[in-house]
């Protein structure tokens, strides 16, 4: 019983790191229909980033709005200088995200070397929390918390003016833009918003899950299976989704470690025979 | 037996209803058309009966069977075949090859895996065939975007002609047209086999009306009226409804005079 | 009938090369000829049927690991070709069953999707340390031998004429698809599928055959592969090997069979060339990539052409032909 606990809260814990990762590539599918592969490489250069910014900044919060903001700023030149060029062909750009994960794996290879690395617990959020028989560290009640305050903020702000000229601009880019809204700027913001979110995960996920080469893919292939199960574009898919995989990732991790990628495989097998569009997602 | 029975259809796209309760019984050999204002749910209604959208509640029936849930392919298969308003071409390919896809048998030879395709003469016969009988074996080797619109509307006719369908959706087949153009495609359609069923939806009211018997008129996802042309005009539903396209309107009111059933 | 007689030149000419060059050259050729089996297998779905795997190492990978784990675990170096068979067993068998689930799916869902399916596969790869060695890997994978021919391949040039001759006759079983009605029919539904299902094609079983096709394939030219460096880690399974086979394809003009040739030998000189300066070709790759799918999308022909304003014939394959 304790343990079904202690994994319950492990796997809403480490579902909230993935939805904050995965709703910034839904908002970035969302409004440009651009799979973003980039994405696990943006939480890597986070995180990275997070490492060096700390050692100065001493505070992790600060750490991570600066680790969030310099990867917007990577997202934006990313987005301006060359995605934009392609905006009719979405495969064009799927292959060129593609590409960039090649390449950007293997510069933070050659910069941060090939050894694990991790981002210390700021010490107000050390101490753990006894609950039953066991020891929670606050560290993931402060990530649930964040993940749930994210979900809170994105509902809001969709549901905002902004968030409607978004999803206007969505529906229908030539209304959208001929009643004076700059498209073009908007989708710049959005994906560099997206891309915040992924630095910002990677620089909070620092203390839980470390930083290694090869966690840039890792965790771009979860957040692909969420939005499989979830359905694209959806952010409420993402949440459940998240859930979803955060929960059996962390249960099968705990009973069979070896096989904890087949239950991943087989959720998103089921999906894409049963309901291929995802759980909130349109055909 | 009926070619198509349209049986109380509806389609609605998350809130919007594009299509409500359509009936429609097509005898074989019998010619339909049917016309409406745009977004009446024409296109929509070809797209249903094809299979390129399930409706959200009734049934298709094709030839006295069931294929509400069935893919294209297997409607096809049944004897369907329709034109697309929109073009739906092969873009890169020569006018040849296109007719080689579309003349492939259904069955048969499809699965072929390892016979080069020039073994299979009969193909190139049939295609030969196809593009003399609509005018374009001379442009055979023509890449199709390269072509006018006029002739890939002709190239869409042959490859909808190419396993002898008994039913045929022609989706607007004048579309864009010159009046040469027009006269060609409309003397290709009459000069098809008696015994194919066919349903024309047309802008182009007067030449829908001279290749078909019946007219249903849409609007609004509606069924507005049905019936022989002349009969249909005099409802004052249509009036309304066509009052707004003089052209149309003088056209039909000329077409009808032309056929003498216009006394007044 | 030309055309058949300018390939078995070429192929004549090939196997005469490394008798003519020196010995360091053989190895590069081996490659070279790998990985156009690879990138043919590739072609098959993206240049023909219109669907591009953004995994497609994971094949690849799977028969290379499964024959490795057969002749190493199993029968310790003895029969050969049983882990052979083996490997092309289990490629045919995985695309059967990941065919039916990712075959449904189409254009940029399709990559998504396979790009996920090969994450897994190397992630299981790297997991499973019991039976895959993790990221070590496996070691001293003997060559298959014709025993009673006594044929031994283990010497490079021996292994050289063993895969020239299943290169030969993947590229020749290859034009016989592609000339067929069923290639004919791919190339249809990377046109316009919704055309082709509106004719009477059932498309999903014609791209559901081209995929455990083109998964057969690249299972052989991994199996190849291990053989030839008698090795096998995660990195085959890895997406740089994905995006190796994706240039290969795209530089050497997709839809064209001959393409994969020239992209193939293009790619694997530019890494003997590159590699030799530096220890980053796998950044190298990922900006090669990048950069061939800006300038290069239908290959360098067209981006030579360009250069040159000559007229060429079309990239895409022809149905007829």
């Amino acid at each position: 019983m304790e343990f079904i606990f202690l994994q319950l809260f492990n796997g809403i814990s480490w579902a909230m790191l993935l939805f904050l990762f995965t709703a910034g590539f839904t908002l970035i599918f969302g409004l440009m229909k651009i799979i973003n592969l980039t994405h696990g490489s943006y939480y890597l250069f986070g995180a990275y980033f997070g490492i060096v910014v700390i050692s100065y900044a001493k505070n992790l919060l600060v750490t991570a709005i600066i680790g969030g903001i310099g990867i917007a700023i990577l997202g934006m030149l990313m987005q301006r200088f060359l995605l934009h060029r392609y905006e009719t062909s979405h495969q064009t750009q799927v292959l060129l995200t593609f590409g960039f994960t090649l390449f950007f794996a293997d510069l933070a290879l050659s910069i941060w070397g090939g050894e694990p690395k991790t981002i210390p617990v700021p010490h107000l959020l050390e101490s753990s929390i006894r609950l039953g028989g066991l020891t929670l560290p606050v560290y993931r009640f402060a990530l649930i918390l964040i993940g749930l305050l994210t979900a809170a903020l994105l509902w809001c702000f969709l549901k905002s003016k902004f968030g409607m000229l978004v999803r206007a601009g969505i529906e229908n880019e030539e209304m959208t833009a001929g009643v004076g809204v700059n498209i073009s700027l908007l989708k710049t913001l959005t994906f560099a918003g997206g891309a915040f979110l992924a630095g910002l995960a990677g620089v909070i996920g620092g203390p839980v899950i470390g930083v290694y080469p090869g966690l840039d893919m890792q965790i771009l292939l979860l957040s692909l299976v969420i939005v499989i199960i979830g359905g694209m574009g959806s952010l409420k898919g993402a949440f459940i989704g998240s859930l979803l995989v955060g929960l059996i990732d962390t249960f099968i991790k705990a009973l069979f470690p070896t096989f904890s990628l087949f239950a991943i495989f087989f959720i998103m097998a089921v999906t894409l025979v049963v309901r291929p569009s995802g759980l909130f997602g349109s055909e | 037996m009926n070619a198509l029975l349209i049986d109380h259809v509806s389609k609605n796209f998350g809130g919007v209803q594009v299509l409500s309760n359509i009936f429609i019984e097509l005898e074989e050999g019998k010619r339909l058309a049917i016309i409406g204002p745009n977004g009446a749910g024409k296109t929509t209604l070809i797209n249903v009966i094809s299979g390129v959208l399930k409706p959200s509640t009734g049934r298709i029936l094709l030839f006295g069977e069931d294929m509400t849930r069935h893919s294209p392919y297997l409607r096809c298969r049944k004897g369907l075949s329709r034109t697309f308003q929109i073009l739906s071409l092969f873009p890169s390919l020569t006018v040849l090859e296109s007719l080689l896809l579309s003349v492939m048998p259904v069955r048969s030879d499809q699965l072929s895996l390892l016979r080069p395709i020039g073994m299979f003469s009969h193909l190139y016969h049939t295609s030969q065939r196809l593009l003399e009988q609509v005018g374009l074996w001379e442009k055979r080797e023509m890449i199709v975007c390269n072509l006018s619109h006029g002739e890939q509307k002709l190239l869409e006719m042959a490859m909808s002609l190419s396993q002898a369908p008994k039913l045929m959706l022609l989706d607007e087949p004048m579309a864009g047209l010159s009046p040469g153009e027009t006269v060609l495609i409309s003397s290709v359609i009459r000069s098809l086999p008696s015994d194919v069923a066919m349903i024309i939806v047309e802008h182009n009211v007067d030449a829908a009306l001279e290749l078909a018997g019946r007219v249903v008129v849409l609007n609004q996802g509606m069924i507005l009226a049905e019936g022989l042309p002349h009969e249909v005009r005099k409802e004052p539903k249509v009036q309304e409804v066509y009052l707004g396209t003089e052209e149309s309107w003088r056209s039909w009111k000329d077409f009808c005079k032309k056929r003498g059933e216009l006394h007044s | 009938m030309k055309t058949f007689l300018k390939t078995i030149l070429l192929f004549a000419l090939l196997g005469v090369l490394p008798l003519l060059l020196p010995s360091y050259f053989t190895g590069i050729l081996i490659r070279i000829m790998i990985l156009i089996i690879f990138a043919m297998s590739l072609d098959l779905l993206m240049g023909y049927t219109g669907l591009t795997p953004l995994g497609h190492a994971a094949f690849f990978g799977i028969s290379g690991y499964t024959m490795a784990l057969l002749s190493l675990k199993i029968f310790h170096g003895s029969m050969p070709f049983i882990g052979f068979a083996a490997g092309i067993v289990a490629a045919i068998l995985c695309a059967a069953i990941l065919g039916l689930i990712v075959v449904r799916t189409k254009g940029v869902y399709f990559m998504m999707v396979t790009l996920a399916l090969g994450q897994m596969f190397w992630g299981l790869a790297v997991k499973w340390q019991q039976l895959t060695g993790g990221t070590d890997g496996l070691a001293g994978i003997s060559r298959p031998s014709i025993t009673f021919a006594s044929l031994n391949f283990s010497k490079e040039i021996n292994f050289f004429y063993f895969v020239l001759v299943l290169f030969g006759l993947s590229y020749f079983i290859m034009s016989l698809l592609l000339g067929s009605p069923f290639g004919h029919t791919l190339i249809g539904i990377r046109e316009n599928e919704k055309k082709m299902e509106i004719l009477g094609f059932n498309t999903w079983l014609h791209k559901y055959i081209a995929y455990i096709i083109a998964g057969t394939f690249a299972g052989l030219a991994g199996m190849l592969d291990v053989y030839y460096y008698q090795f096998v880690s995660p990195e085959i399974l890895d997406i740089g090997n994905s995006i190796g086979a994706l240039i290969a394809v795209i530089l050497g003009g997709s839809g064209r069979l001959f393409g994969s040739v020239i992209g193939a030998a293009l790619y694997v000189c530019l890494e003997q060339f590159i590699s030799a300066y530096t220890q980053r070709w796998v950044m190298v790759v990922g900006l090669l990539f990048i950069l061939v799918v800006i300038f290069a999308p239908l290959g360098l022909s067209p981006l030579l052409s360009r250069l040159w304003i000559s007229m060429r014939k079309p990239q895409k394959n022809r149905v007829g032909q």
